[in-house]
């Protein structure tokens, strides 16, 4: 059936389909912070090779979670360069780079089954997976990340070149700490347990020594360089080691003996059944947990790093999904793909207790591959049945964008745009302070929504900003939640007369304490609403002061 | 042979004796007082055994209304046997549950043995049943699901059984007994028809033959016959249709929020709410396969949940994870294994499409049979170690002390911590308040009791009538006569001289002769501090529940 079509048009077909679907509506979802800021970034990078926070050609950036690795804001500068400072030009990178995902899982399945249709079939899953798709529309590292390790994959198990292999290594540690920790083992894994030739550990590691002293090298070295940063150990603790670093744990392991020892029971007793090798125990509960189908056929996001109502892959891939595991472990031959799979997870063991998306992605692939195993065995009706449901799915996916939309409003919001232009309108000719509260981290979004750039002295001063709320400057200013507001009025020494304020329900109250009710109602110039129709802050005429 | 299958019987017996001695161990202690559920079926069991009716006058309800749960009737109608036997005391309403809880052991043993043929395995699984977490505390809570769990086991065995050795006996008797199971749990009511459903399309060849289809069709109306007043009766009372809907995953709020931003009413609204909550339930049905929940905290005996216990031991995860590997390696047993695979599938339903993100107590049967897949991964171990010795010694003796320290664990957590985290959850100090206040009644002319309570955030102690009256030795039939609704605005219940009903202080300090029993919720800290309380009750942690205020 297939080949009446030709299978190269149906590919194109598919990979054209992909393209498409991820390049409509490109504006959707909108971006979140982290986002703004990645795209904020990559323009300014774009336009003279400098951070939001002023530095040259940087390597580590800020973000309000954790430092952030080079190559996202990079390739998301490439974007911005070409296309200009818009919706395509953040996000175009990220749907050809998703588009081309599909394209390499389509030739690793290819590699693997021989099989054109059933690869062909497995790219059609690829493309229509919500989770691709969205990791396609955003400017994220996940997506960089992806790609990068199928190549990998690609390059180590079909024994292309080497070259291309350690340029592809120094690219995913550029991207995220994650590749760190597992370039080397993915690398001593597949060499070790791939394929059936004969040959013993010893032989294929004295075969392939150099490929792994690289990817040891990648592995230690930007980990090392990292060290050299003065809030390294902090990011480690509070990004990737938070299984370790949550204080709850050990106060629970307290909390716990101390009922047995108010009951009478020595304290040995106690610490024998109580202790630290709990934390080790929850690691591997951890871990496990990641392997349990919810992660890939489950609504598991918060909208962050998926859409909040879908699952990754479509839900009804559940199916070959279990047979293909089953099949696995009976035929034993490819067994390394579940052991892939399990290392590649392995990291989530410390991260506790989100789920580590990041590393869900990285998986993803290797997860076609096993529904890919489970095609061959099933029947015609069954596949005919399946194609039908995945598109089902994916229509309803789309029908129902509009409630998406509505559910991420927490995470990414649409109003925010209009008022930073408006914000920034007034600011051409008033001085104009904004509670921080109401955008959280501003900068960013003045950046990527109006021609604002300025960088704050002071922030320029920064080497590694490390979660650090960048200032806004020039006509526009913050409040924070310690600012003393005053009124102009009062004989104040260094006040600045901010003319204008947009102010929270935080400040509002201060302002309010200050000036009086009937006084500020007066002042209110205009309501800005939020997605879901409630009141985010109030602009208030001129009147206030900021020390 | 004869000798094989008699040393087995004895082990068996040794493991039930054992596991008979972890469930009657200090049961009158732990847990530390009868929860809601048990009180309210000890009462109306005592009401039916002396009455026939239940305490608010039903005669011999098919569906006990209790605190307005609805509650189906057979662990009432069981209780009112041991009445009988065992006279009005605490042991009464758990003799069923322990009973149960026994009996789980040798029947485990009887149905793995009856579905993978190897005595070795239904020995474990049997040995497994006697520790696991979820037998004893549910055994020891006397929850009716673990009645019901153990009638479907049996059932489920026989039937095996009558396909292996063509017993029309055996058939019969799976038939009643599958068809009474369903009236133990409500949710024994879905699954044994969907398992049924599993069992006759995996087992059609077998058990429809030409030989037996009649007597086959024959054990199926039987089970109808039992089975359709329980339908009826479901489909008849609006109430037992509103406990369905209460519990539904609808009700859960996260999903009622999502719901809601669907706002039109048009085809395409309707098909996108469905869309919603196929999705929600079936990340919630998936979700109850989370390693965590399984292995380290799902029953949630401490409010930080971060270091606690699961339904099944730690030390079950690895072998459960090979007993899948062995079961999927052997040749073999497809149907059987099927089975399996399905009886965890559908019983794992009720959990993932109910409104609470986990409902062990409505998964036991899940939990049993990942317990006898757990025994096939210990059996597959020793096999693999069967010809080195010493690894073998060893492993049997680390597995001994991990399951000697595992149960230790389980105790230790069980009867220590989870009294101090957790003893609002059994409406503790509820039997306290109630032998309090018939202690003291006759001194005054009525007693308002306002049952909302909590150490961290109020909740309304829905049994409170049940414990007054119970531990107020007040004989059902006074109760029958006197219950009465009062004040719907403070949702107020009297009998005797009791008024269990919300406290409006403002109001309420101006009674005389009137003993006042409320929590902070309800007084002011003023009223607290102030020298008229005449007896606090105490959560078990030292933290105050109740202040008794003579008025």
């Amino acid at each position: 059936m297939l080949k009446k079509f030709g299978e190269k048009k149906i590919l194109i077909f598919i990979l054209l389909f992909a393209f498409l679907i991820r390049i409509h509506d490109i504006s959707s979802p909108v971006l979140s912070m982290e986002e703004t800021r990645v795209a904020s970034r990559g323009y300014l990078l774009a336009e003279n090779f400098t951070d939001e926070l002023g530095r040259k050609f940087p390597l580590v950036f800020n973000s309000s979670t954790d430092y952030q690795l080079p190559l996202t804001s990079y390739v998301t500068g490439v974007g911005i360069k070409i296309f200009g400072k818009n919706d395509l030009g953040a996000r175009i990178p990220f749907v050809l780079l998703g588009t081309l995902l599909i394209f390499l899982i389509y030739k690793l399945s290819l590699e693997l089954f021989k099989d054109k249709s059933l690869s062909l079939l497995v790219a059609y899953f690829a493309s229509v997976s919500p989770g691709l798709i969205f990791i396609s529309k955003v400017p994220n590292q996940n997506l960089i990340l992806t790609v990068i390790f199928i190549l990998i994959f690609y390059i180590l198990i079909f024994d292309k070149s080497k070259s291309i292999l350690y340029f592809l290594f120094l690219l995913a540690a550029l991207t995220s700490k994650i590749a760190w920790v597992l370039l080397f083992p993915i690398t001593l894994f597949i060499i070790l347990f791939y394929g059936n030739e004969a040959s013993s550990f010893r032989q294929r590691i004295t075969k392939n020594k150099q490929r792994l002293i690289v990817g040891l090298f990648f592995s230690l070295t930007p980990f090392l360089i990292f060290l050299q940063i003065p809030q390294s150990t902090r990011s480690f603790l509070e990004n990737n080691l938070t299984l370790v670093s949550q204080g709850p744990l050990e106060d629970n392991i307290n909390l716990l003996r101390g009922h047995g020892i108010e009951k009478g029971l020595p304290n040995i007793i106690e610490k024998l059944l109580f202790n630290k090798l709990q934390i080790l125990a929850l690691g591997v509960v951890q871990w496990l947990g990641h392997l349990n189908p919810i992660t890939f056929f489950g609504n598991i996001s918060d909208g962050k790093q998926n859409y909040k109502i879908s699952s990754i892959l479509p839900k009804s891939l559940i199916l070959p999904f279990a047979v293909g595991v089953y099949l696995l472990i009976k035929e034993k031959t490819r067994l390394w793909i579940l052991g892939l799979i399990g290392i590649i997870l392995l990291p989530s063991a410390l991260i506790y207790p989100e789920y580590s998306i990041d590393l869900i992605f990285l998986t993803s692939v290797l997860v076609f591959l096993v529904i890919g195993i489970s095609l061959p065995n099933l029947k015609n009706w069954m596949k005919t049945s399946l194609v039908l449901l995945v598109l089902l799915e994916t229509l309803l996916f789309f029908a129902n964008l509009n409630i998406e939309r509505k559910l991420a409003s927490g995470q990414r919001q649409q109003f925010i745009k209009n008022l930073v232009q408006e914000i920034y309108g007034i600011s051409q000719t008033n001085p104009i302070a904004i509670s921080d509260d109401i955008l959280h981290e501003a900068a960013p979004y003045f950046i990527w929504f109006t021609p604002y750039k300025q960088i704050d002295k002071q922030d320029s001063k920064i080497d590694f900003a490390y979660k650090y709320s960048q200032k806004l400057t020039g006509n526009l200013r913050l409040f924070y939640s310690d600012s003393k507001i005053l009124t102009c009025y009062m004989p104040e020494k260094d006040l600045i007369n901010t003319s204008l304020s947009l102010l929270s329900t935080r400040d509002y109250q201060k302002v309010k304490n200050i000036v009086g009710q009937d006084k500020l109602e007066l002042m209110v110039i205009k309501k800005f609403y939020g997605d879901n129709g409630g009141e985010i802050g109030l602009l208030i005429n001129k009147g206030l002061c900021l020390q | 042979m004869f000798t094989i299958k008699y040393n087995f019987l004895i082990l068996l017996l040794l493991i039930t004796l054992f596991g008979a001695f972890l469930r009657f161990y200090k049961i009158l202690e732990f847990p530390i007082q009868l929860n809601h559920d048990e009180i309210t079926q000890l009462y109306d069991a005592w009401s039916v055994a002396t009455t026939g009716k239940d305490i608010y006058g039903n005669f011999m309800p098919f569906i006990f209304e209790s605190v307005n749960d609805h509650k189906p009737p057979f662990y009432t109608y069981a209780t009112a046997v041991f009445y009988f036997l065992l006279g009005n005391n605490e042991i009464t309403i758990k003799a069923p549950g322990l009973i149960a809880g026994i009996l789980a052991i040798p029947v485990v043993y009887f149905f793995t043995l009856q579905l993978i043929n190897n005595r070795q395995i239904a020995l474990l699984a049997a040995f497994l049943t006697s520790i696991a977490p979820f037998e004893l505390f549910y055994s020891r809570k006397s929850f009716e699901n673990g009645s019901g769990v153990v009638l479907m086991m049996l059932g489920f065995g026989l039937i095996l059984s009558h396909i292996k050795a063509n017993s029309k006996i055996k058939l019969f008797l799976s038939a009643v007994i599958l068809g009474l199971s369903m009236y133990v749990y409500f949710s024994q009511a879905v699954i044994i028809p969907l398992l049924i459903l599993v069992f006759l399309s995996i087992f059609k060849k077998q058990f429809f033959n030409l030989k037996n289809f009649k007597v086959s069709l024959a054990s199926l109306v039987i089970w109808l016959f039992i089975a359709l007043p329980l339908f009826i009766t479901i489909f008849a009372i609006p109430e037992t249709r509103f406990r369905s809907s209460d519990v539904f995953v609808l009700q859960d709020p996260n999903l009622g929020n999502q719901i809601q931003l669907v706002d039109d009413v048009n085809f395409v609204s309707i098909i996108q709410k469905n869309y919603l909550v196929a999705g929600y339930a079936f990340t919630r049905f998936l979700s109850q396969f989370d390693i965590e929940y399984l292995f380290f905290n799902g029953l949630e005996f401490t409010k930080s949940r971060i270091v606690d216990i699961g339904p099944l031991y730690l030390i079950q995860l690895p072998l459960l994870i090979i007993g899948i590997y062995f079961l999927i390696k052997t040749k073999g047993q497809y149907n059987q294994k099927l089975f399996m695979l399905l009886w965890i599938l559908v019983g794992m339903i009720p959990s993932g499409i109910t409104f609470e993100q986990y409902s062990p107590h409505r998964v036991i049967m899940v939990f049993v049979m990942l317990n006898i897949i757990s025994s096939a991964g210990f059996y597959y171990l020793f096999i693999l170690l069967q010809n080195i010795l010493f690894l073998k010694k060893l492993t049997i003796l680390s597995f001994s002390a991990i399951f000697l320290y595992s149960l230790f664990y389980f105790f230790h957590i069980y009867t220590i911590n989870f009294p101090f985290e957790k003893s609002q959850n059994i409406h503790y100090p509820f039997k306290e308040v109630a032998l309090y206040a018939s202690s003291v009644k006759e001194n005054y002319n009525q007693v308002i009791f306002d049952p909302l309570f909590g150490e961290d955030s109020p909740e309304v102690g829905t049994a409170a009538h049940y414990y007054l009256g119970y531990y107020g030795n007040i004989p059902p039939t006074q109760m029958q006569k006197e219950y009465r609704l009062g004040d719907n605005s403070k949702r107020e219940a009297l009998f005797d001289k009791y008024s269990i009903r919300k406290v409006d202080w403002r109001e309420d300090q101006n009674l005389k002769d009137t003993l006042i029993i409320a929590s902070k919720w309800s007084l002011f800290e003023d009223t607290i501090t102030k020298g008229n309380v005449i007896k606090v009750f105490y959560f078990y942690n030292g933290e105050p529940a109740f202040y008794a205020i003579k008025l």
